[in-house]
């Protein structure tokens, strides 16, 4: 009865939210690494198969990330074999840093109104 | 804890900056040193870069998108390139055909990397702030 | 960029007349059951919700986003079945006070 409550949002949105703290420290880490010779830029997509395959019962333990990492491929390298665009970085920090303040909102609306809901007090 | 790995890699980018700055500034310094404690002129000196592994690489919990870690400083290289010959015959250290060696410290070059070095530190220290708001922002879920 | 989308809350409001119209015939013990398990779900999220914060504050390699969704999960499960056995209380006294 209770995971009805759950599934579906809450469940999604949570996975959304691992989703960008795996892609955030990439993103650190192509920007620590961005005059280190040889280093390739990579990048994290949100992996659909690993997000439906965790079942997440109420006991069940935390399921790993639903994030794949992939390389970024921003441009062509330099001549030491660096592919780091920072530009390109930046805007990738700035991404997901507010895809993750927009999940936290929704998150938090979602279970304000379940608990209004229950308590029937608006 | 998990939000802690994106603040050490910046942090680790921050420190790398750091060194190449220092490095930077003592080959500014010693642009015109013609001698030093081992001898001959002062040699360039770079930063050797390397993606570093992260601290829980072997048991992580993610499935790799973020095990490994930022930046360290692999050492710091002394250039094998041959130092500047320039003619000052008045020179203390001149040689009998009038030349002197100097470092083979270019100032443009240094300037160039010094850009490039403060560029990635801000960068680095962006990144460091994203992390720590995401964190904050997450917590507010339990207010 | 990952596609969110999020489909709209579905809110069911909280009756004890629901409830009890999905017990079987006899009526109190099917009730009892269904509630009993409710019960233990909430135990397993609240046991869940501690052992994660206990991880995290002893500084373990813990899921920072799994630790806070779970202790709101255990909490909001813990309130759902509070006002469930609130709602309950009121009818049973209701039904006590009516005269016979």
């Amino acid at each position: 009865m209770l995971s009805r409550l759950f599934e579906g949002t809450v469940d999604r949105l949570s996975q959304g939210l691992a989703f960008a703290r795996e892609r955030q420290a990439v993103v650190a880490r192509n920007i620590a690494n961005a005059e280190t010779p040889g280093y390739q830029a990579q990048d994290v997509v949100f992996d659909d198969l690993l997000a439906s395959a965790s079942s997440g019962g109420p006991g069940a333990p935390a399921a790993a990330a639903p994030s794949r990492q992939i390389p970024a491929r921003d441009g062509l390298a330099r001549s030491d074999g660096n592919d780091v665009h920072l530009d390109r970085q930046m805007a990738r920090l700035a991404e997901t840093q507010i895809y993750q303040q927009a999940l936290v909102q929704i998150l938090s609306s979602h279970f304000t109104a379940l608990k209004q809901a229950i308590s029937g007090r608006v | 804890m998990d939000l802690f790995r994106a603040l050490d890699i910046s942090a680790s980018g921050l420190s790398a900056q750091r060194k190449r700055m220092e490095v930077i500034g003592e080959n500014l310094a010693n642009s015109e040193t013609t001698r030093t404690a081992a001898g001959g002129p002062y040699r360039r000196k770079t930063v050797l870069l390397q993606a570093a592994e992260g601290p829980g690489f072997a048991a992580a919990l993610g499935n790799g998108a973020a095990r490994e870690g930022g930046v360290q400083v692999a050492g710091v290289v002394e250039s094998a390139d041959a130092p500047r010959r320039v003619h000052r015959p008045d020179h203390p250290q001149a040689g009998p055909d009038g030349f002197v060696s100097l470092p083979n410290v270019n100032p443009m070059t240094e300037m160039v990397d010094m850009l490039a070095t403060t560029r990635a530190y801000e960068a680095n220290a962006t990144a460091f702030q994203a992390a720590k708001s995401m964190g904050i922002k997450l917590l507010e879920l339990l207010r | 960029m990952a596609d969110l989308t999020v489909g709209p809350v579905a809110l069911r409001p909280i009756t004890p007349g629901g409830t009890l119209r999905a017990a079987p015939a006899s009526g109190a013990a099917g009730f009892a059951e269904a509630f009993s398990r409710a019960l233990g779900e909430v135990n397993t999220l609240q046991v869940r919700a501690e052992e994660s914060a206990r991880a995290l504050a002893s500084g373990k390699a813990g899921d920072t986003v799994d630790t806070v969704v779970s202790i709101e999960k255990a909490n909001i499960a813990f309130q759902l079945t509070l006002q469930i056995r609130n709602k309950l209380l009121e009818a049973y006294q209701e039904i006590m006070r009516m005269q016979v």
